[in-house]
């Protein structure tokens, strides 16, 4: 299973090495030649040539030779030497250059290693436009109208509706709420002008922030060591070639219309991928009481890889200009996430400890989220990827407030998480038709990719061939991955490129996303309800309108039970049994899983 | 440990404001979003080191915004500042719809009447005895020079309005902090929010008596209509808003929370586009959901679970914008006021309550309730501003204000302390939050 997480990696920071090296050599190609023509227009004056009275092959032009600039990252071979070409010159005279300084072009860029993007956006203006009195009015109507929009949607009718178009689970994780920040963004409505939407947009981040957060904080490590035989591999499996399929299928698309560029197709399809290949449909409801579900930790992994697809992507797509004042090669941002996401995570981790059980938990995980998710985004980085580093880093380490802090994520979760879709919304460009064909080929492309992972798994030849144990993955189970729907955090991976990056494609982008949750959701019910009836489950409402919170401890077991004193007038009770060690090659039964 | 954290927390800071040389950049939302977490860790850090040696936390809040703010160490710059200045005015009609909810007219009934003349004979001491000093002191004071006695008078008289006025955020912000419950502490908040309403109305009156005094009859009417509208219009508005609450809450059931925010939310930003006072607004619906309906008990309860997160809020961002380089420019004339303020209110608390037959701790210890200040204070300020020749006299105020905020929830939890009242706030009445699982939320008497 490591083998196959290393392997993954490996791959996918092969392929962006390779398409940097491409990039990177063609821009030094087209570099060189046009340094050879600027080269041949210009008289040369680098050296001055003087005729001594010898004899001995001599240059005309200039031979100072060009010393190669000095920022190079990659084999930077820079524009060749000019060569001296001899001539042959009188016996009596022999031009002997005297050699110029040449001012060398000293490493004002940072290492080559990473690409460039246009400048980031230029930053609001210093003096912000207050919003007018209508403008609050509109602003007031309009949350008059989520306030009416939450009430409706809990109506019956609109219920059935829903469950009739097949769209529980996206109005559930709160599309309504994106679709009402476009509609009250809009010229014609004009809800939320501006102004206000300047006002709210802290919230994007804050939104992500939180996203990340939660989902960090239920990454259990434990139970991804507890994965079945033959499991693991599979889910590795049917995540990878959905993505494979996307950044594809998109890649290709994206390089037609938008052209080379800056490589950014490659970072729009990657990004693309990454939210393709979260989901898993929850279990159908089983009549004789809840059982393990052995592929639950199968969402932990797909946002694991998430994760690192957002950190990948950040790092090596930077913004640039004078607002940007660090210049750091591309592997360099990924330790600087890895630490900013460490340190944040152990400063949190000790504020948690200084306050233990105290009535400020709330406010300590508001205004940490609000640290972490305003520093990353402050340096350009995902505040998804950086916040889910200290999440998981604090629900991992030991600690007795683990279940207020859970409490905490879930109290806060309404208030920013649905201003968040609804400031999202408000930013998204729908009339970009590229991000409507991009639609079907990642909806296809998802489907399909999940489908062939899926049937592959099956497959014992090629479990033979590759060594790998497959074929651990029962009926109910490939249906479930084979049919998933897209969950928040695909919204949110958008949303995060949206707040780092300018451009068209961004726009297009989450186009293909949203609009892709909707159709996935629709056409996997159709599917579901024609061929696989008993796989079929209306989601339940819960708790969490994302379905990113983290759980109570009764359905992880993994919190303690603060509330309950610990008696110590008997003697501890003896500890359960260890299960015997794995023994290598020994077959288990590969219904035996974690429960 | 958290000396150490607040260290870590600094350089954190530091090491992220060096990334954006630019200072543009912290207006955006990265730098709010950034500024607004590292203030609230700050805020509670530092609250939790202070409240061991007794000090309010709420001043704590206050002095780190100060500190970390662009004044000192300039961690926070003036444009995150600037872009977090939305939610401290959000949270000013929070906590102002906070403290109306808190007074039950009804449980006062026995004593309102000496509340009332409490809260007139202060008023009037304090605006005597500040006025007075300002006009013997008029030589020091710039905005003064140059004017004739009673041109002089009015203005004293004018900048004492502003002067007198305390707050009844920090008043309930201190008393959730010292956890007090009590005559002394139920006295003092009924008598701000009793002061408050009258000042805002002598603010009302006295700026066009001001204004027909230095200019025509014509500029004094139209003066008085426009804070007529303001004084009148936020209590209409505010009934009516409470109205709109109520109705809400016996809707649903839930939300009651989400409705505070968004009623908040528009007494901030429509209340002053329309010549509406906030405060004044969230203070009247305040009122009238706690005394014209049943519904006061469960807004408090609603409320409860974001209260400490808006105070911290308010308090640093309040903290981050304190003019602390005006304190020297204003120097020897800001110290004499602070000192007369103090005198006037305790004095005249004092005399108020012998006419009022109120117990001796609350004779004695009450007026030391009325020396916080906070925006209550510069509201007022900014409506007789325009009666001023210069800015200085709004420096000045300031200053007095900034003065206060710090050093009054000091004392005033010293009185708490020393008449007994601290920390006798019954558990019932806390938040949920506080570890124990499952605790009721026992919902406040009536």
């Amino acid at each position: 299973m490591r083998r196959a997480i290393l392997a993954a990696l490996a791959l996918v920071v092969l392929v962006v090495g390779v398409a940097d090296a491409a990039r990177t050599s063609h821009r030094k190609t087209a570099a060189a030649e046009k340094k050879k023509e600027t080269k041949k227009k210009k008289k040369p004056a680098a050296a001055k040539v003087v005729r001594v009275a010898d004899a001995g092959p001599a240059d005309d032009e200039a031979v100072a030779a060009e010393v190669p600039p000095a920022d190079a990252g990659p084999a930077d071979a820079g524009p060749a030497a000019a060569a001296a070409a001899g001539t042959a010159q009188p016996p009596e005279t022999l031009a002997i250059p005297v050699p110029v300084p040449i001012p060398i072009e000293r490493a004002t860029k940072p290492a080559k290693v990473g690409f460039k993007l246009e400048p980031a956006p230029l930053p609001p203006a210093r003096v912000r436009r207050a919003p007018t009195a209508l403008e609050v009015i509109t602003a007031i109507i309009g949350l008059v109208a989520i306030v009416g929009m939450a009430y409706l949607a809990s109506h019956p009718k609109v219920q059935e509706l829903e469950e009739l178009l097949g769209i529980t689970a996206v109005v559930t994780a709160g599309l309504p709420f994106v679709l009402f920040g476009l509609i009250a963004h809009s010229k014609q409505i004009g809800i939320l002008s501006g102004s206000v939407l300047q006002y709210l947009h802290p919230f994007i981040p804050l939104g992500l922030g939180w996203i990340g957060f939660s989902i960090g904080f239920r990454f259990d490590v434990r139970r991804l060591e507890a994965l079945p035989r033959g499991v693991g591999p599979a889910l590795l499996l049917t995540s990878v070639l959905p993505f494979a399929a996307i950044v594809g299928a998109c890649g290709l698309i994206l390089l037609m219309t938008d052209g080379l560029g800056h490589g950014t197709f490659l970072r729009d399809a990657i990004i693309l991928g990454t939210a393709a290949i979260i989901g898993v449909r929850p279990p159908a409801p089983n009549p004789e009481g809840p059982s393990a579900d052995r592929i639950a930790p199968l969402v932990q992994l797909q946002e694991g890889c998430a994760m690192i697809g957002l950190v990948l992507v950040a790092a090596f797509w930077r913004p640039s200009g004078h607002e940007v004042g660090w210049q750091l090669p591309a592997f360099a941002w990924i330790f600087v996430t890895l630490g900013m996401g460490t340190a944040l995570g152990a400063v949190i981790y000790a504020v948690l400890n200084a306050f233990r059980g105290r009535a400020e938990i709330t406010v300590l995980m508001l205004g940490s989220i609000a640290l972490a998710a305003g520093m990353a985004s402050f340096l350009r980085l995902s505040p998804v990827a950086v916040c889910f580093i200290a999440g998981a880093l604090i629900f991992n380490f030991p600690g007795t407030w683990k279940e207020q802090v859970r409490v905490a994520l879930v109290k806060l979760e309404r208030p920013i998480y649905l201003v968040f879709l609804v400031v999202a919304g408000a930013m998204w460009e729908v009339t970009a038709w590229q991000g409507w064909v991009l639609l079907l080929l990642f909806v296809a492309g998802r489907l399909v990719g999940k489908v062939l992972g899926v049937f592959l798994a099956r497959e014992s030849r090629l479990s033979e061939q590759l060594h790998i144990e497959l074929g651990g993955l029962n009926h109910e189970e490939r249906v479930r991955i084979a049919l998933a729907p897209m969950g928040a955090l695909a919204i949110a991976i958008v949303v995060s490129a949206q707040d780092l990056y300018v451009g068209s494609t961004v726009s297009w982008m989450v186009t293909t996303v949203i609009g892709g949750a909707v159709a996935t959701e629709i056409v996997t019910q159709l599917i579901l309800r024609k061929l696989y009836p008993d796989a079929y489950a209306v989601p339940l409402a819960t708790e969490s309108p994302s379905g990113l919170a983290p759980q109570p401890r009764e359905a992880t077991g993994t919190f303690a039970r603060i509330a309950e004193p610990i008696d110590t007038s008997r003697p501890p009770p003896p500890p359960p049994p260890m299960p015997p060690p794995r023994l290598p090659g020994v077959d288990r039964d590969p219904d035996e899983g974690w429960s | 440990m958290r000396i150490l954290l607040l260290v870590v927390l600094g350089l954190l800071m530091q090491a992220a404001r060096q990334f954006a040389p630019v200072d543009l950049v912290g207006s955006g939302p990265a730098g709010i979003t950034l500024s607004c977490g590292f203030l609230l860790l700050t805020a509670v850090l530092a609250g939790s080191l202070v409240a061991q040696i007794g000090v309010p936390r709420i001043t704590a809040y206050l002095l780190a915004g100060a500190i970390v703010g662009p004044e000192v160490l300039d961690l926070v710059s003036p444009e995150m500042v600037e872009g977090l200045n939305l939610f401290r005015g959000l949270a000013a009609p929070f906590i102002a719809l906070l403290a109306g909810a808190e007074l039950h007219f009804p449980s006062l009934a026995p004593r309102l009447r000496g509340s009332i003349a409490i809260t007139v004979v202060t008023v009037v001491t304090s605006i005597a005895v500040i006025s007075g000093v300002a006009f013997a002191a008029r030589g020091a004071l710039p905005f003064l020079a140059g004017l004739d006695t009673v041109g002089a008078l009015v203005l004293c008289v004018l900048i004492a309005l502003p002067l007198t006025a305390s707050s009844p955020a920090v008043t309930i912000a201190l008393r959730d902090d010292a956890e007090a419950e009590g005559p002394l502490i139920r006295s003092v908040m009924a008598i701000v929010v009793l002061t408050s309403l009258l000042l805002i109305a002598l603010t009302a009156v006295a700026v066009p008596v001001a204004a027909a005094l230095r200019a025509t009859p014509g500029d004094a009417l139209r003066v008085a209509g426009k804070l007529a509208w303001t004084l009148f219009g936020s209590l209409a508005f505010g009934v009516g808003a409470g109205f709109g609450f109520a109705a809400f809450l016996r809707k649903w059931r839930a939300g009651g929370t989400l409705f505070a925010v968004g009623l908040a939310f528009a007494a901030a930003e429509l209340g002053p586009r329309i010549g509406l006072d906030p405060l004044a607004l969230a203070l009247a619906a305040g009122i009238f959901l706690r005394n014209g309906t049943d519904l006061g008990p469960r807004v408090l309860t609603d409320m409860q679970p974001i209260t400490l997160p808006v105070y911290v809020a308010f308090f640093s961002v309040a903290g981050a914008t304190i003019p602390l380089g005006s304190f020297s420019a204003v120097g020897l004339g800001a110290l004499l006021l602070v000192t007369a303020r103090a005198v006037g209110l305790v004095l005249g608390w004092r005399a108020g309550a012998r006419m009022a037959g109120a117990p001796d701790p609350v004779r004695r210890l009450g007026g030391l309730g009325l020396l916080p200040q906070a925006d209550l204070a510069l509201a007022l300020a900014a409506l007789v501003a325009a009666s001023f020749p210069d800015t200085s006299a709004l420096s000045l105020i300031a200053a007095v204000v900034a003065f206060d905020a710090l050093v009054g929830p000091i004392l005033f939890r010293i009185a708490l302390v020393k008449c007994g009242e601290a920390g006798r706030r019954p558990a019932r009445y806390r938040s949920a939050e506080e570890g124990t699982e499952g605790a009721d939320v026992e919902q406040a008497p009536t």
